[in-house]
Order: C-alpha cells, then sequence, then structure tokens
C-alpha cells in the first residue's frame, strides 16, 4: 500500500492535534481546493513576529490534513519571515510521504492558505 | 469486423476483453480493473488497427486533392460519417456533424444559435448537468440578456426511477414559458447514471411549443443505450467517441435536417464555404458548414470502428450488461454502514455507473487505496459541482462499467473497498 496510508500516518489522519479552535486567533485564510472540494480554515495568533500557535478547521482528504499538520507543527514557534519561507519543495520533503502527481494540490493548499493568512496579518499592520 | 450479429448470445466479458490490449497491463502489481469509463473508455485493437492502418496506408487531407490518397481519406472519412449516422438513427449521413466531441459541440451550438436569442429569452437546463452543457449556456445567457433557468433535479434519497421521471416531467413543464427558446439536458447523468426519459421530454416540450428547441446531451448515453434520433424527439444531440471505444478528439453534433440552414457555423475557416471575396463568404451546404479545419480524420475511421464493434455486441445487450453489474454492486454496497449511493437504486432506467460517498472518508482517500490495488476509480465531483453543492457533498466516488467489465471484478472492488474503508474510519 501507498506509504501515506500507514498506521503511523493514519494515526495523524484521524487525530490531527492542530484541527481545533483558537479564539484568540489574530490572522486568519479560508482556501478552497474547487477540483476535489477541499476547504480549510486557517488561524494564527501571532505576537512580536512570531507564530504562537496555529489551528486549522475544515474537511479534506488525507493528504491535505496531514500536510496541514506538518505545515502547522513546522511553523509553530517560527518568525513570519520563516513561515514565509516554506516553498512547496521544502514541504514535500517535510510530508515524506509518496503522492501522486494529482495530490500534490491537496497536499499545497495549507501553503496558500498560510501566505495569504500571513500577508493578511501583515496588511493589517501596516 | 467479423464478430458480427450474436443477437441471442449473452454478452460474454471474457471473451471481449481479449480485444483489448490494456486488459493484458497491471498496476502497482495487480492487474488492472478499470471502473472509469465514464470518463474515457477503453479501445479494441479493432480500433487501434484502423488508426494505424489510416496512418500507414491512407493518411491525406479530405476534400482537396484530386491524387488517390485524398480521395481515399475522404472516401473514408464519408464512410464513418455514413456509419455514424446509422448508430445514430439518423435520416441521413449530413445531418452528423463531426466535432471534438461533447463540449466542442455544445460550445458549437452555442455560439450557432447565439442570433436565435434575444434579452429576456429563456434557456432551460438541469442542475445535474456536466459542466460542459452548462457554462457555454450560462455565458451565452450572460452575453444576450437571456435567462438560465436551472431545474433542481436533485435525487431524493430513496426515490425510484419511476418517482425520479416523473419529477423531471413534472419540473419541465412548469419551467416551460413564452419566453423559452432552448431546453438542453443530459440523456444519462455522468453521476447517478440514471436515464433521463428525453421522448417524455421531447412531447411535453414541443407540446407547448414546437419551435423550442431541445438539446441532448449524449455524452453517457451513447455509449450504453440503443439511440435513434427518429424516435427521441429532439433537435440537437452531441456525443464523445472517447467514451464510446472510440479515440480522443472525435465526436459528434447530430442537428436535425430541416434547421440546418439556421444553426450558424460556431466556427468558421477553411473547409466549410462555398466562395469568399473580400467582403463576404458564403458557407457550403451541410454537413461541411459546420466543419471548419482539417477534420479528424483517424478520429472519424476509429469511431466508425468503435462503432461497429459496439454494434456487434449490441447496445441493448451492451445495457443490459451494465445494469446487471450495477445491480451487483448496489446490493454489496447497501451491505456498508454509512455508505450513500447517489440517485435512484432501482436497474430499471439505468446505466453501468454508480456514484456514493462514505460518511467521514474522503472520496480522494478511497480512489488512492483502491489505485494501490489495480483499481480506477473516479473521485471528486465529475465536472458536475451544482449538484455535489445541492447534495451538500465536497465530493463522490464513482465506478463506472462497460462491456468488459465482470462480475468477479467487482466482487473484488467491493473487497478492496471494505479494506479501504477500514485504514481510513
Ligand atoms: C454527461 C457528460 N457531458 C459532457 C461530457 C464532456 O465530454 P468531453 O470531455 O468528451 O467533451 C461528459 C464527460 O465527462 C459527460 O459525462
Amino acid at each position: 500500500m501507498d506509504s501515506l496510508y500507514r498506521e503511523e500516518m493514519m494515526e495523524i489522519y484521524k487525530d490531527p492535534k492542530h484541527k481545533k479552535e483558537l479564539p484568540n486567533a489574530n490572522a486568519y485564510s479560508e482556501e478552497e481546493n474547487p477540483l476535489c472540494g477541499d476547504t480549510i480554515k486557517l488561524r494564527l495568533k501571532i505576537k512580536n513576529g512570531k507564530i504562537q500557535s496555529a489551528a486549522f478547521e475544515g474537511s479534506s482528504c488525507a493528504v491535505s490534513t496531514i500536510s496541514t499538520e506538518k505545515v502547522l507543527g513546522y511553523v509553530e514557534g517560527k518568525s513570519i519571515e520563516e513561515a514565509k519561507n516554506l516553498t512547496q519543495e521544502k514541504l514535500l520533503d517535510l510530508l515524506d510521504i509518496d503522492i501522486s502527481m494529482s495530490r500534490v494540490r491537496c497536499a499545497t493548499l495549507v501553503l496558500t492558505a498560510l501566505k495569504n493568512a500571513l500577508e493578511s496579518f501583515e496588511e493589517g499592520n501596516e | 469486423m467479423s464478430r458480427k450479429n450474436k443477437i441471442n448470445q449473452k454478452l460474454d466479458p471474457f471473451k471481449i476483453r481479449k480485444d483489448f490490449p490494456i486488459m493484458g497491463r497491471d498496476i502497482e502489481g495487480s492487474p488492472l480493473v478499470y471502473f472509469d469509463n465514464a470518463a474515457t473508455s477503453q479501445k479494441p485493437k479493432q480500433v487501434i488497427d484502423a488508426i494505424t492502418e489510416f496512418y500507414s496506408k491512407n493518411n491525406a487531407n479530405v476534400h482537396r486533392g484530386i491524387h488517390t490518397l485524398s480521395e481515399n481519406a475522404t472516401r473514408q472519412y464519408e464512410e464513418s460519417r455514413t456509419t455514424l449516422a446509422k448508430f445514430l438513427g439518423a435520416n441521413s449521413p449530413e445531418e452528423l456533424i463531426f466535432t471534438n466531441g461533447t463540449t466542442h459541440s455544445v460550445n458549437h451550438l452555442s455560439v450557432g444559435i447565439k442570433n436565435l436569442l434575444s434579452e429576456g429569452d429563456e434557456i432551460i437546463t438541469s442542475n445535474l448537468e456536466h459542466h460542459s452543457n452548462f457554462v457555454p449556456w450560462q455565458r451565452l445567457c450572460k452575453e444576450r440578456g437571456a435567462i438560465l433557468k436551472t431545474i433542481d433535479i436533485t435525487p431524493e434519497p430513496n426515490e425510484t426511477s419511476s418517482d425520479y421521471s416523473k419529477k423531471i416531467l413534472d419540473k419541465i413543464e412548469r419551467f416551460l414559458s413564452k419566453k423559452t427558446k432552448l431546453v438542453t439536458i443530459s440523456h444519462v447523468s455522468n453521476v447517478t447514471g440514471s436515464i433521463i426519459p428525453i421522448k417524455e421530454i421531447a412531447s411535453i416540450v414541443k407540446g407547448s411549443d414546437e419551435n423550442i428547441l431541445l438539446l441532448v446531451d449524449g455524452a453517457q448515453s451513447a455509449p450504453h443505450i440503443p439511440i435513434n434520433m427518429r424516435s427521441l424527439g429532439c433537435d440537437f444531440f452531441v456525443f464523445s467517441g472517447h467514451k464510446m471505444l472510440g479515440p480522443m478528439g472525435i465526436g459528434g453534433l447530430w442537428i436535425r435536417k430541416n434547421l440546418m440552414e439556421k444553426i450558424e457555423p460556431g466556427i468558421v475557416g477553411g473547409g466549410m464555404i462555398e466562395k469568399v471575396s473580400l467582403d463576404k463568404a458564403v458557407w457550403a451546404g451541410a454537413p461541411y458548414r459546420y466543419e471548419a479545419g482539417t477534420p479528424n480524420v483517424a478520429g472519424a475511421i476509429g469511431l466508425a470502428a468503435a462503432v461497429k464493434y459496439l454494434e456487434s455486441v449490441g447496445m441493448r445487450e451492451i445495457n443490459n450488461h451494465g445494469r446487471r453489474l450495477a445491480k451487483h454492486t448496489i446490493e454489496l454496497l447497501e451491505q456498508i454502514a454509512g455508505l450513500k449511493i447517489i440517485g435512484p437504486k432501482d436497474d430499471d432506467n439505468r446505466i453501468g455507473l454508480i456514484s456514493f460517498y462514505v460518511e467521514g472518508t474522503h472520496p480522494h482517500d478511497i480512489a488512492a487505496i483502491l489505485n494501490s490495488k489495480g483499481i480506477a476509480v473516479r473521485a471528486g465531483q465529475h465536472c458536475a459541482m451544482p449538484l455535489h453543492t445541492e447534495l451538500d457533498l465536497e465530493a463522490s466516488t464513482r465506478a463506472s462499467f462497460y462491456l468488459y467489465n465482470t462480475n468477479e471484478e467487482v466482487d473484488y472492488f467491493y473487497r478492496e473497498l471494505k479494506t479501504a474503508l477500514k485504514v481510513l474510519k
């Protein structure tokens, strides 16, 4: 079986730690992948230029959920600049699962959400 | 073609499979189980050979040269048109225009009938249309200040096919008005597999005003059920060759003969004119006025070979085989808790196509796990976003069958689906 569906990955998928509310968030973005209907609502709590905590809601497939989970784990504690530098390539490294070409878009939905949330945060603070 | 006339014989998928070279391959170590036929069908060697032979022996442009090759190509192209016209039960070959496929045909028409549509006029369509029979009309209506009225024919849970048909007829009747210029609807839904009652729709539409045009999207019907333009009652019929054993990039647009002069060509250029001067052009007669540019000759020849193949098996038998597979699949799927099938479940008015979803799982994951076992299904919205929105679904999984699929494949699919759900839930 595709290594994506191995047990440890399925544990992340079934119980994503970052899937929760974040009441004191100050950056937000909502993205949709029109191909499959996946949606993600991303919330960040940013203080002194650093991402203190990150959370998401929405419904999505395993690739999208696991990718979101890993990206949010990665950006917590990082500066806005560092988070903005997370490229698609780095994300696929971080993910470390075999995904087919058709599902790269599922994996990168969170990246779009992250960039947009950070941008709107910075615009709001200008 | 040697596999003629086996009218009384029940379709034997195992024998048919031998004609399809792709059936021998495996996917990730498992034999291919191809259940994505609604997206495109596989091709028998008869079709592949016909294309190879054209390019190896007769390739030339049509209606142009006086030389032997051009004449051969022209003859084969026109013979293909005749084969297709007969398959569709058209009155004459001139009614059949070769296009790239359904999407191309609908776009062609949406430009071609532009002048028949004025501000405030109405086009009726449904919310289960494929985007290709929806977006062109949406655009045209915007351009002309016309109104696109979309009937909601979302299937209810546990609705029978006959109740479903009645609902559709009822809604169309209520939506017709003095302003209606066109009714455009699928013959078979690519999400539910239900056959839409076109003959009855035609009699309601034409009964209300015989000038209202009726377009039928036959992308999913032409491959699966007997089609006859003389009795269907529509004015336009569009379809794709690649879904009915033919090659990609070829399909058709059938226009009722008496309308041919009224409909403008959607595409203009070479090969479709009588004469051109610096300030005007006169269109050639049908069907050439609708076939600007070099046509897909090899595609037409391949499609004719496909149609001969389908006829040798028999369209009724192909539909019955699809219904048998659907029945078997539905009986199995209904044993899975939390699984819901979209659309009527009886085996009356349908083809071998089933879409479903399972609470708490994403179709992409189901399709990816099935793929790792060699099974190809479609996951997504199947280019029918309005319907999925109405059903409040992000996506669904679709298994669609054709004449080479077997009960054994369905059993295997069912077992692997259950395993996949265990992983995901
Ligand atoms: C009902 C229906 N209409 C139209 C189309 C579009 O066909 P094509 O992509 O061959 O133009 C499809 C194919 O997916 C279909 O299922």
